[in-house]
């Protein structure tokens, strides 16, 4: 690259301001101790982060806000009658009608703050007061890939950096011997748009997730093949390392190979690390009971987040597990029956959550982890078909724990039908101007220059949601 | 490292390999090939078996074609794997280097001399499939 970039600047001109505005972050001896250099390497925050990681577990598909965190006791009342707020153009599905379904599940009100949960995540009930539940998200598309996009990038378009691209792209890694940015994908498969959803778009390629497998090891090739030793390999990754460097040289205008070399010296650094990191067999059978692996509904979600917790206490900026694959029943997808379709997503996911949220919490982990729950949109009130429910953009629940935020706090909320979000409407933008916020950083001053302008995950618009700081 | 060109029928049941490069989807079209570059990637070039033996297949082909001298075998084997020979000699001196280096440690591994010639060949042969040049279309 012949134009200076962010971080040689920061590296350059660190001593003159980095020492005033930023000398909080100078305590992290971590930081000091980073070579400059490292293209993966830690940065510092806009301003001090409450959450120093995130966990997202992403429920792909479109989980039924009003049959897991939004009752709507007025869907009884009107099951089977046509309810005024539905429009034709918002349902996805021909056959949706404008008919209320009332949901199949009961509420209860838990813990101190009386936050309702259905009674299909049972587990999940008991930290309702960790749980911040933003009852007023809306989102631009009712159909899975332009609403998957958009929640992960901010926008409906292909192309553009996920979040957990911008977040290591702003913060750098913790970790020298892991990346910043790992996606687990459910049994079923990857969801729609595949590895777009973790893509760094136009940011550069090193800050794309790494997936890790979802059956077996959990990462392949982690060691050299057969009678290679280590020393004769790095021998190898030297002059590979020589040659790419002189080719990148010569090729100024691609930032991507600069990208490849450092993928190759962390490929390298993973194989010392990452075996220990991912091997379950280090956890107590109470911990393996906990995340409810010895139970085969819970195993696959619970692998994973235990995964989760390994990583982000090795480091690790952004997880994201995805529970749901490929497409319709075998994702929260639930066009024809709704009941069948979440009592088997609820099962699988509910024992793993809560465990997952005890142990960040007993490790004192909680508090700079941020934990969220949610898909790509919601759910109809109404029906489709007989027992279905349609995708649904114009209201919808996610809900967030730790890393800063006020538990026990319901934000936000949808009509009587929780068709529209109408108090304190939530945009995909404000959840991500918040997200980063916890982070530490401005969502306005996190940007990246392409095609000749300055962008955001948040593009124009995103306000921080304040009232569910902690 | 990117896209593999012909996916086809083996979209479900993939070499080993192939699992970790994205592939064109039967099912979908598409303006753009999906596209990722990630450390688990190199992982494969590094340490996959069929690569290994591929670059040890490619060395005992440099020897038949290029003879026993090191300078010979470098450029005949860039030449064939990049499309074009050494740039400039110091390329030449570099691949040397490491030929001798990587010798030198295979025989304090245990290797014989004449293994270890060997196996230091197909190393520069992997180094050689390693390279962004070859990965990569311009």
């Amino acid at each position: 690259m012949s134009l200076i970039n962010r971080r040689q600047l920061l590296a350059r001109s660190g001593g003159a301001f980095g020492s005033l505005a930023l000398s909080w972050m100078l305590a992290n001896d971590r930081l000091l101790a980073r070579d400059k250099d490292d293209p993966f390497g830690p940065r510092p925050a806009h301003f001090a982060p409450s959450a120093k990681q995130v966990i997202f577990l992403f429920m792909y598909g479109g989980p039924s806000h009003i049959d897991l965190f939004d009752p709507k006791p007025e869907l009884d009342k009107w099951h089977g009658k046509e309810i005024p707020v539905f429009r034709k153009e918002d349902a996805f599905m021909g056959k949706t009608k404008p008919y209320a379904m009332k949901s199949p599940f009961a509420f209860s009100k838990c813990g101190e703050a009386g936050i309702e949960i259905s009674d299909q995540y049972p587990q999940l009930a008991k930290h309702a007061d960790e749980m911040c539940v933003i009852r007023s998200l809306h989102c631009e598309s009712n159909n899975h890939g332009p609403a998957l996009f958009q929640m992960q990038s901010g926008s409906i378009m292909s192309g553009h950096p996920t979040i957990g691209s911008w977040a290591n792209y702003g913060l750098g890694s913790e970790c020298d011997e892991l990346p910043g940015f790992v996606v687990m994908m459910d049994y079923q498969g990857a969801p729609v748009n595949g590895a777009m959803n973790w893509s760094s778009g136009f940011l550069p390629a090193k800050y794309q997730a790494v997936p890790l497998r979802s059956t077996g090891e959990p990462i392949a090739y982690l060691r050299p093949p057969a009678g290679v030793s280590s020393s004769r390999q790095r021998g190898q990754l030297d002059l590979i390392a020589k040659w790419n460097q002189q080719y990148a040289a010569a090729n100024p205008d691609d930032d991507e190979l600069e990208d490849r070399i450092a993928a190759y010296e962390l490929a390298y650094r993973m194989q010392s690390r990452a075996p220990e990191a991912v091997d379950l067999s280090q956890e107590t059978k109470r911990v393996h009971t906990a995340y409810g692996l010895d139970n085969k509904v819970t195993a696959h979600f619970g692998r994973n987040c235990l995964l989760a917790r390994r990583l982000v206490e090795r480091g690790v900026r952004f997880v994201q597990l995805y529970s749901g694959g490929n497409e319709g029943p075998r994702a929260w997808d639930a066009h024809d029956d709704l009941e069948t379709n979440h009592r088997l997503h609820c099962a699988e996911t509910d024992r793993p959550i809560a465990a997952l949220l005890s142990d960040l919490k007993q490790r004192g982990m909680l508090d700079e982890t941020l934990v969220l729950w949610g898909g790509e949109f919601g759910r109809t009130p109404t029906a489709e078909g007989g027992k279905g429910r349609d995708h649904h953009a114009r209201g919808f629940t996610m809900w967030m724990a730790g890393g800063g935020v006020k538990g026990g706090k319901i934000y936000g909320a949808t009509d009587e039908f929780g068709y529209h979000a109408v108090e304190q409407p939530t945009s995909v933008p404000d959840l991500h101007a918040t997200i980063l916020h916890l982070l530490g950083l401005d969502h306005e001053k996190l940007t990246y220059r392409f095609q000749g302008r300055d962008y955001r995950l948040t593009d124009v618009s995103g306000n921080v949601i304040h009232d569910i700081l902690a | 490292m990117v896209t593999a060109v012909h996916g086809g029928a083996l979209y479900l049941n993939r070499p080993r390999i192939m699992r970790m490069t994205e592939i064109p989807k039967p099912q979908q079209f598409t303006n753009i090939g999906q596209h990722s570059l990630v450390p688990t990637q190199s992982l494969v070039l590094m340490n996959d078996e069929f690569v290994a033996e591929q670059a040890e297949h490619f060395a005992r082909r440099v020897v038949s074609q290029a003879g026993a001298d090191r300078e010979a075998q470098v450029a005949w084997a860039m030449r064939i794997a990049l499309g074009r020979g050494p740039p400039d000699e110091s390329r030449i001196t570099q691949a040397v280097v490491f030929l001798e280096s990587q010798r030198q440690r295979m025989i304090d591994e245990g290797s014989s001399p004449d293994a270890a010639t060997d196996k230091a060949l197909a190393d520069f042969c992997r180094v050689l499939i390693n390279l962004s040049e070859f990965v990569y279309v311009d």
